[in-house]
């Protein structure tokens, strides 16, 4: 066993709240030895993070350590007045945070932000803090120091950014780093490479690493022990190979069943055809219906050599545009699911956008039903979105904070206008509960819904005028695990009952695998592969496509 | 940068036009006539005499023609002469802007200064009252109207105590007073924008990483928050402008200070008109200019917006990605 470096006893964090107390950890107790790696496991709400941040003596005003120890190289902590935690923090405990786009200032170089650091904890003067600054850049893997070093937040991917980070963190050697979600706001290609490099980073410094995380699977890969943590209590601790194999608590067991790339078998479903998309209160008829298009053999939605080319501004002096998609199709049966995965900037939004005709496209065709829709314009193209509707990535921004849930379901319906003040009350309440909410949410905001509360509000609105075609770009990747497991079934089951067809996107595999029929991969605008989702997980043919299955954390 | 500086100068000669010809329209639409005016009050004018003066003055021939004389001259910098005096109009503002510009160039300054001030101590502070109690002055700042504070100053700092001069320019020391009165609502309005904007930019994670690397409140306030905090309190500056120049003519009025507001409020009791036109114009002019600089202390300030012009910038920002 190495010497323990940090040693928690019986902590004991409240917040204060209007109505009393909110107990956010209760008598954690846990250990972090030189070197080790420690990994905090549990979903949003389960007091990880506050852990983390009492940890560093950066809790909010409202917190208070109630109770418990921080024991911290043979000194306790908890208590310690604000002007010697600065003395603590980034010499001896560091911070990498969780969302590297809004963590760095973003007014300010990058090199400067690095420099800070270097200066607070005495690491660096005036003079060698520039060359310092540079070479720990160059640890963290930033391709060119000097260039990095010049600019700001905003022209640095967010695996660039989440580097800098790493190295504000590294800067003074601190001998604990505290990891907070470090990649749970990066594509899954990234997220192995920072956690390959914090890897590294420990392992020659011999710095003690805590690692808070939602998805168990990171945690199982890269930690030499890993913690459960539940409601603010620790319910499992032990080696990756114990928790997996022999959790002793249920909640870990549904941990194991939430992470992506632990579950063992996808899920699977049905299909059943119903009523006449773009207007539920029609009567429901036969699905040969004219108004239903066609048939089930034709496809629901046919992308032909799509092109979307943009055309840099003028002043820029290059004539070459840049192409975002570059020749793709596919097809999306009726009532089957199509997964389009690939990282950022490959195109797949983009993609998303020209189909729901939210921008016209350089070439190509889009096809709905049998309809050629790639030149609709006003009218025509408002009645697309009877037929056509989007689930967004991030139901933080994607529900309009000042309606309700009722005003915000039975938006579409009233600016079609369709059915009655009564009818559309009720059609809200049918779309509320299918999407497995109470009615009671009907009445409130979305400020008061949990983020998978407010996706499923998100799925219900979408679904309220019953398209033919979802798109549902990202819907998960905002989400904890554990949710995202429940969103993927809900969208299962309401493609089994309603028949409505998914273009799914996302940048994880892992989650596609879950819910598509077939997998188209994208990469730099191009459709590298295509075929049956098992097809696809069982041999890829494409190297980009075998860099994504091996970032799934937990397959190796 | 030339590029994006040429379209906002361009912008900016439009909206000098645009209030020329907006002045024009309206004064001249206007049931008085100028040739009466020029005149005066003297009762001893024949019609016939006033009917000379009025071709003389152009003012027979049709309205356009007028319109467009008059224009012309305004492009080589005659913007006509006033009806009262005779003298050139720019030459008269020209006298009357270096107090007014001393007076309101002194009320900004001290404005921003007061209202920065205001915003960082309640956000440095630790005492949850003093916070309070500071973020209550700016409302009140605003409620009370300019001249109640300066006629309050006067009388006590200038009739009670003889600190400072009650009348007239006095050089540095009568200007204190003044610049005052004028200061405290833009310092009330910048003191509770910035206030507002530094709290938000406090939640930011960037605050709790500089927090982490062993930052004091002191530094993470100025050094981090209040440059991120400081786009909309700049906006607010450069639209305040506006209303310096008509705080500038209630001040002068309590004061008794030569200026462009005793010149304005002259001007526009006599309805001489080609006086107040050059104010109007001079009004836009001192606007378009500050916001031209507002734009571009955006870019020092933010270098996010440099960046957005440059092509790779933009398809980076352009938020099709997501958030991934």
């Amino acid at each position: 066993m190495s010497p323990r470096l940090l040693e928690v006893e019986d902590l004991t964090v409240h917040y204060r709240a209007r109505r009393g107390a909110v107990r956010a950890v209760e008598a954690a107790s846990f250990a972090v030895g030189e070197g080790e790696t420690v990994a905090i496991v549990g979903e949003s709400g389960s007091g990880k993070s506050t852990t983390a941040y009492a940890l560093l003596g950066l809790l909010p005003r409202s917190a208070r350590v109630e109770r418990g120890r921080i024991g911290f190289d043979g000194r306790d902590l908890a208590g310690l007045p604000e002007r010697r935690w600065r003395e603590v923090r980034g010499r001896e405990i560091a911070l990498i945070p969780q969302d590297p786009g809004t963590s760095l200032n973003p007014v300010q170089r990058i090199g400067a932000q690095v420099a800070e650091a270097l200066r607070l904890s005495g690491g660096a003067d005036r003079r060698t803090a520039r060359a310092r600054t540079l070479e720990l850049l160059a640890d963290a893997g930033l391709p060119d120091p000097a260039v990095q070093a010049r600019q700001y937040p905003s022209q640095l991917s967010g695996g660039m950014r989440q580097r800098a980070l790493i190295t504000i963190a590294i800067a003074a050697r601190p001998r604990l780093i505290v990891a907070d979600e470090p990649t749970s706001a990066l594509d899954v290609t990234v997220q192995r490479r920072i956690l390959d490099l914090l890897g590294a980073l420990v392992r020659e410094s011999g710095t003690g690493l805590l690692l808070i995380t939602h998805d168990l699977g990171v945690a199982a890969e890269r930690a030499d022990r890993v913690l459960v943590m539940r409601s603010g209590a620790i319910v499992e601790q032990g080696t990756p190979g114990e928790v997996l194999s022999d959790p002793r608590d249920p909640y870990t067991r549904s941990l194991i069943d939430a992470a992506p790339g632990l579950a063992r078998t996808p899920r699977r479903h049905r299909v059943r055809l119903t009523a006449i998309p773009g207007d539920p209160f029609a009567e429901p008829r036969p699905a040969r219906a004219p108004e239903a298009g066609a048939g089930p053999d034709v496809p629901v939605l046919r992308v032909e050599e799509l092109v979307k080319e943009f055309r840099p501004p003028r002043a820029a002096g290059r004539a070459t545009a840049i192409r975002a998609v570059d020749g793709v199709s596919f097809t999306i049966p009726r009532g089957r699911t199509y997964g389009l995965v690939g990282e950022s900037g490959s195109g797949k939004s983009t993609t998303a956008r020209l189909i729901l005709r939210l921008a016209d496209p350089t070439g190509g065709r889009v096809l709905l039903g049998e309809e050629d829709i790639t030149g609709t314009r006003g009218a025509a193209q408002r009645l697309l979105r009877r037929r056509m509707q989007i689930v967004q990535q991030n139901p933080y921004a994607s529900l309009d904070p000042r309606r309700t849930v009722e005003q915000i379901v039975t938006d579409p319906l009233a600016s079609f206008g369709l059915g009655s003040r009564a009818q559309r009350r009720g059609r809200a309440r049918e779309l509320v509960d299918l999407v497995a909410l109470p009615a009671s949410v009907l009445a409130r905001r979305p400020a008061e819904l949990s983020g998978g509360q407010r996706q499923r509000v998100a799925i219900a609105r979408a679904l309220v005028l019953n398209p033919e075609l979802v798109v549902c770009d990202e819907p998960v990747s905002a989400l904890d695990v554990a949710v995202q497991a429940q969103i993927l079934d809900l969208l299962a089951a309401l493609q089994a009952e309603l028949g409505v067809s998914y273009l799914f996107i996302s940048h994880d595999l892992a989650v596609v695998r879950h819910i598509a029929d077939e997998v188209g991969v994208l990469h730099r605008g191009r459709l590298v592969e295509s075929g049956p989702t098992e097809e696809i997980f069982a041999g890829a043919r494409h190297g980009h496509t075998r860099e994504l299955l091996d970032a799934i954390p937990g397959r190796r | 940068m030339a590029r994006f500086l040429g379209g906002r100068v361009l912008q900016g000669l439009f909206v000098l036009w645009a209030a020329y010809t907006l002045s024009f329209a309206v004064l001249y639409a206007l049931p008085s006539d100028p040739a009466a005016i020029a005149a005066g009050a003297n009762n001893s004018v024949t019609p016939e005499q006033l009917a000379l003066l009025r071709h003389e003055m152009g003012l027979d021939r049709p309205l356009m023609e007028q319109y467009l004389t008059k224009l012309g001259g305004a492009l080589h910098g005659d913007l006509g002469r006033s009806l009262q005096s005779g003298e050139p109009v720019t030459s008269l503002i020209g006298r009357a802007l270096p107090p007014t510009l001393a007076v309101a160039g002194a009320g900004l300054v001290l404005g921003v200064l007061l209202g920065t001030g205001l915003a960082v101590l309640a956000t440095v502070t630790g005492s949850r009252r003093l916070r309070r109690a500071l973020l209550s002055l700016p409302p009140l700042g605003v409620a009370i109207p300019a001249f109640v504070i300066g006629l309050l100053l006067l009388q006590w700092l200038s009739f009670t105590w003889n600190v400072f001069p009650a009348i007239g320019e006095g050089g540095l020391r009568g200007l204190v007073l003044p610049a005052v009165t004028i200061a405290v609502q833009p310092a009330a309005l910048i003191g509770q924008v910035l206030a507002k904007s530094m709290g938000d930019e406090l939640g930011k994670d960037y605050v709790a990483v500089a927090r982490a690397k062993g930052a004091g409140p002191l530094r993470v306030n100025v050094r981090h928050v209040l440059r991120n905090a400081a786009l909309p309190a700049l906006t607010l500056a450069g639209l305040l402008v506006g209303g310096l120049l008509t705080g500038a003519i209630v001040v002068e009025a309590v004061f008794s200070r030569n200026g462009l507001g005793q010149v304005t409020q002259g001007a526009v009791a006599a309805e001489d008109l080609p006086v107040v036109q050059g104010v109007v114009v001079l009004g836009a002019l001192v606007f378009v200019t500050v916001n031209l600089a507002v734009d571009l202390l955006y870019q020092v300030l933010d270098p996010r917006l440099a960046v957005a012009r440059r092509p790779a910038g933009r398809f980076a920002l352009s938020g099709l990605a997501g958030r991934g």
